[in-house]
């Protein structure tokens, strides 16, 4: 036992020797029920919901997955193989704007809304969402935004990068329908998260089981709460600032026009108001998911429960108090680049309570190297090098140095890509059994593990020179001497993209081919977590629980 | 903060399966893609942006009269604090949109605040909009009564203040109309003329959006009233609506002390 304060308590089922879960005869049925294809298109289970969101963040991070590889290989190849161009300069700008769309909008976001749908009512003890219909609403939410944004490719899709700042993305230099497409894909996808976070937080407020304490929730309900905090206060402005680029082009407005007296600068700052605590709406739930992993394989309880909580909620509230760092050689007053570079800096400290955490979690545990702990303990080396290359950002002089050049793709990278992905793929590996009843591949898991890892670092770790040396992001072409390393970090891609197809391959044949053999306690690791994911079957019943677990 | 409630252990209610949340979405997934076909000068926007809606706004009677429905046999303690809870949450991100409208016309101000208001902005007589407040702020008021009157059980009263409650409110949008129209034509001040023609028409522009759904649900309350509906402990629609109702009346306030009366000074 650590010296943490104890998180979730034992379950007692109400009749004493009993477990939780006791397979009825003849579970509850609905007066309406459907199958095949129909069942999908109106369930309104939290489970198959969350199954849903994770295959479509799948789809979408295949497809901007694809959308990378694009991009790198005109970087391997600036000038063409044999004098013949891989892709125009403008279809190069298409494809960094809607790889960044996508990966953001449509895979990590709701990758962690399908996690958080599927394992928040198990963990608190409930039969569902507060909210199931709304539940489905939001995620179907999804289809029309996601098929809105990839179909603006047949119509001159945004060129304008995923932050889309006027006067680029306005009607004088973005004049395609695409532009527009983009934002409506915003616009949906935005609805969707919001009405995903009105349901968490509904859900955890008012739905926990009996005993079932504020602080008795695992850590992965507190992420997604903090979460959903920040997505309700935060996504409505973004909502208003694309609503607001969207009348400018569509109807003259002059909010970013300077020649009616509007102001470009100010959709920047309107813009980053939420994307950048959009970043840690991106990680703060993946740093839940870590708590567990790393807890469960070093047999141990996470260390400094309570700290983790109160780090997790001040990361959100100063995250909301930093973003003008993106805006450093955008025009500033120099108080303000103090203010924003001192809060920003401010970040590392309840982020680094929440790292040293993990590492006296793991500090004489048994450990057991599972793929998904491997992704765990990948994502805590990734990640703190991905904050610290954060904290170098944080400086203005600095900042504005390697401004728009591959040292930010890099810093970037290695907290999107290092932290989020990374658990992510813990997550899935975690609990893929708990959600189909069969185990991934641990031996083809951990072959992914290392292609992704080494991958990762030889695709982005260079990027760090290549920036400092000034190599410009979001250009189809660069200077002559950087094209050794651009070549190199290509090759990394190519490991990740090989990563990346097994991991999909084996999804795909565990789902349809594999048997179920998973337990309850599908890793063994109940005896010291003790929450109740592993109190019920794998997969669940439609209703979780026979009997509401009361927590003692 | 709200303690967990006790579940019924006995019973197990899992909602029925729906069909109406896709058509929702899809349906409303519809409309922005009629919009820029007819933007684009496709002729066949129009049809396909009404379309949509219509299949959206149908879909939606039919999720919510279904989830009348259900709800109505089962017990519903528990969701009625969760629907509070959740209305209110959905405010809150509301007024975070108005936030981003107002944080832009705030921004304007204060970077032009030695040529404020900016050249092309007609003096807007207040006497007009002044009259507006009055009457959505009376709104309110008799919006309270109502809900008040419910609470007393006084069924009929509870009707006829609603009814005076969605008149002002139609009357609020009637000066509201009547005065976009005064300044478009008479003064030339448009979206286009200069930001503050921006922001005025957006904030007002989004208000009335509002104005309009605090209405409809307003009607909906009095519909399901006229139908037998609510007793004096269980009206979660009549809450909402009333709240949403101030919301708006709140919101309309803040438009009219920067807004109005910013512009002028």
């Amino acid at each position: 036992m650590s010296i943490g304060t104890p998180h979730p308590q034992k379950p007692t089922p109400a009749g004493a020797g009993h477990p939780v879960y006791t397979p009825t005869e003849s579970p509850p049925h609905h007066t309406t029920e459907y199958t095949g294809i129909m069942r999908w298109l109106t369930t309104v289970d939290h489970k198959l919901i969350g199954i849903m969101y994770l295959w479509l963040a799948l789809f979408a991070a295949v497809a901007g997955g694809a959308m990378a590889g694009g991009i790198r290989a005109q970087l391997a190849f600036p000038d063409g193989i044999g004098g013949e161009r891989l892709m125009t300069p403008e279809f190069f700008n298409q494809l960094t704007a809607m790889h960044a769309s996508f990966m953001i909008f449509f895979t990590i976001i709701p990758a962690f809304a399908g996690f958080g749908n599927y394992l928040i009512p198990i963990l608190i003890g409930a039969r569902d969402m507060a909210f199931p219909k709304m539940n489905a609403f939001a995620f179907w939410l999804l289809i029309p935004g996601m098929a809105i944004m990839l179909a603006s490719f047949g119509f001159g899709a945004s060129q304008a990068g995923w932050t889309a700042y006027p006067p680029l993305a306005g009607s004088q230099y973005s004049p395609f329908a695409g532009m527009d497409m983009w934002i409506f894909g915003v616009h949906l996808a935005g609805a969707s998260s919001i009405l995903a976070a009105i349901n968490f937080i509904v859900t955890m407020t008012t739905m926990r089981a009996p005993g079932m304490k504020w602080f008795r929730m695992p850590l992965f309900c507190w992420a997604t709460l903090v979460t959903s905090w920040m997505v309700l206060v935060g996504t409505p402005v973004l909502a208003g600032a694309v609503t607001m680029l969207l009348t400018d082009r569509m109807f003259g407005t002059g909010f970013f026009n300077p020649a009616q007296g509007g102001d470009p600068l100010l959709y920047q700052h309107l813009f980053w108001f939420y994307s950048h605590p959009a970043v840690y709406i991106m990680i703060l739930p993946g740093f839940g998911i870590v708590s567990h992993v790393l807890a469960s394989f070093s047999n141990k309880r996470i260390f400094g429960y309570k700290g983790m909580v109160y780090a997790t909620a001040f990361i959100a509230v100063v995250g909301f108090l930093v973003w003008g760092h993106h805006m450093f050689s955008a025009g500033m007053e120099p108080w303000l680049r103090v203010y924003f570079s001192f809060m920003s800096m401010l970040v590392a400290v309840p982020t680094g309570i929440k790292v040293f955490s993990w590492l006296a979690t793991i500090w004489g545990g048994s450990i057991q190297f599972t793929t998904s702990m491997l992704f765990a303990l990948g994502f805590l080396g990734l990640f703190t090098i991905g904050g610290i290359s954060g904290v170098f950002l944080a400086n203005v002089p600095f900042d504005i140095q390697v401004h728009d050049t591959y040292f930010v793709v890099a810093h970037l990278h290695y907290v999107l890509f290092g932290g989020s992905a990374f658990t992510l793929l813990a997550g899935t590996y975690f609990w893929f059994p708990k959600m189909t009843g069969k185990y991934l591949s641990e031996r083809l898991g951990k072959v992914i593990f290392w292609l992704m890892f080494i991958g990762m670092n030889l695709t982005f770790m260079p990027m760090h020179w290549l920036g400092i040396a000034g190599m410009a992001r979001r250009i189809y072409t660069y200077r002559e001497e950087f094209t050794a390393l651009n070549q190199f970090v290509s090759m990394g891609y190519l490991l990740m993209l090989v990563g990346g197809l097994l991991l999909v391959g084996n999804i795909i044949y565990t789902v349809a081919i594999a048997r179920r053999t998973a337990g309850n306690d599908v890793w063994g690791v109940n005896q010291t977590q003790q929450t109740l994911d592993w109190e019920t079957t794998s997969p669940p019943v439609p209703h979780n629980f026979d009997r509401i677990p009361r927590i003692a | 903060m709200a303690t967990p409630t006790e579940h019924n252990e006995e019973e197990i209610h899992l909602p029925e399966p729906s069909i109406w949340p896709l058509i929702v979405a899809l349906g409303f997934g519809v409309v922005p893609v009629g919009l820029l076909l007819h933007v684009y000068g496709h002729g066949l926007g129009i049809g396909i942006m009404g379309g949509g809606a219509l299949i959206g706004i149908i879909a939606s009677v039919a999720w919510a009269s279904s989830v009348i429905k259900e709800k109505a046999s089962i017990d519903q303690k528990w969701g009625a604090d969760s629907l509070s809870l959740g209305w209110k949450l959905f405010l809150i991100s509301e007024a975070a949109i108005f936030g981003a409208f107002f944080a832009h016309y705030f921004y304007i101000w204060w970077r032009d605040v030695e040529t404020w208001p900016p050249p092309g902005t007609p003096s807007i007589d207040l006497m007009l909009p002044a009259i507006g407040t009055l009457v959505l702020i009376t709104s309110s008021v008799t919006c309270e009564f109502a809900h008040k009157a419910l609470i007393l059980n006084r069924r009929e009263a509870t009707k006829n203040w609603l009814l005076l409650t969605i008149l002002l409110g139609l009357a609020f949008l009637t000066i509201q109309a009547y005065e976009w129209g005064y300044l478009i034509y008479s003064y030339d001040f448009t979206v286009a003329t200069n930001v503050v023609g921006t922001s005025f028409y957006l904030i007002t522009g989004f208000h009335g959006l509002h104005v309009v759904t605090g209405l409809l649900l307003l009607i909906l309350v009095y519909s399901r009233l006229e139908m037998g509906a609510f007793d004096r402990k269980r009206h979660f629609s009549m809450n909402a609506a009333s709240w949403y109702w101030h919301f708006v009346d709140v919101i309309w306030l803040f438009v009219f002390l920067t807004v109005y009366i910013g512009i002028q000074t």
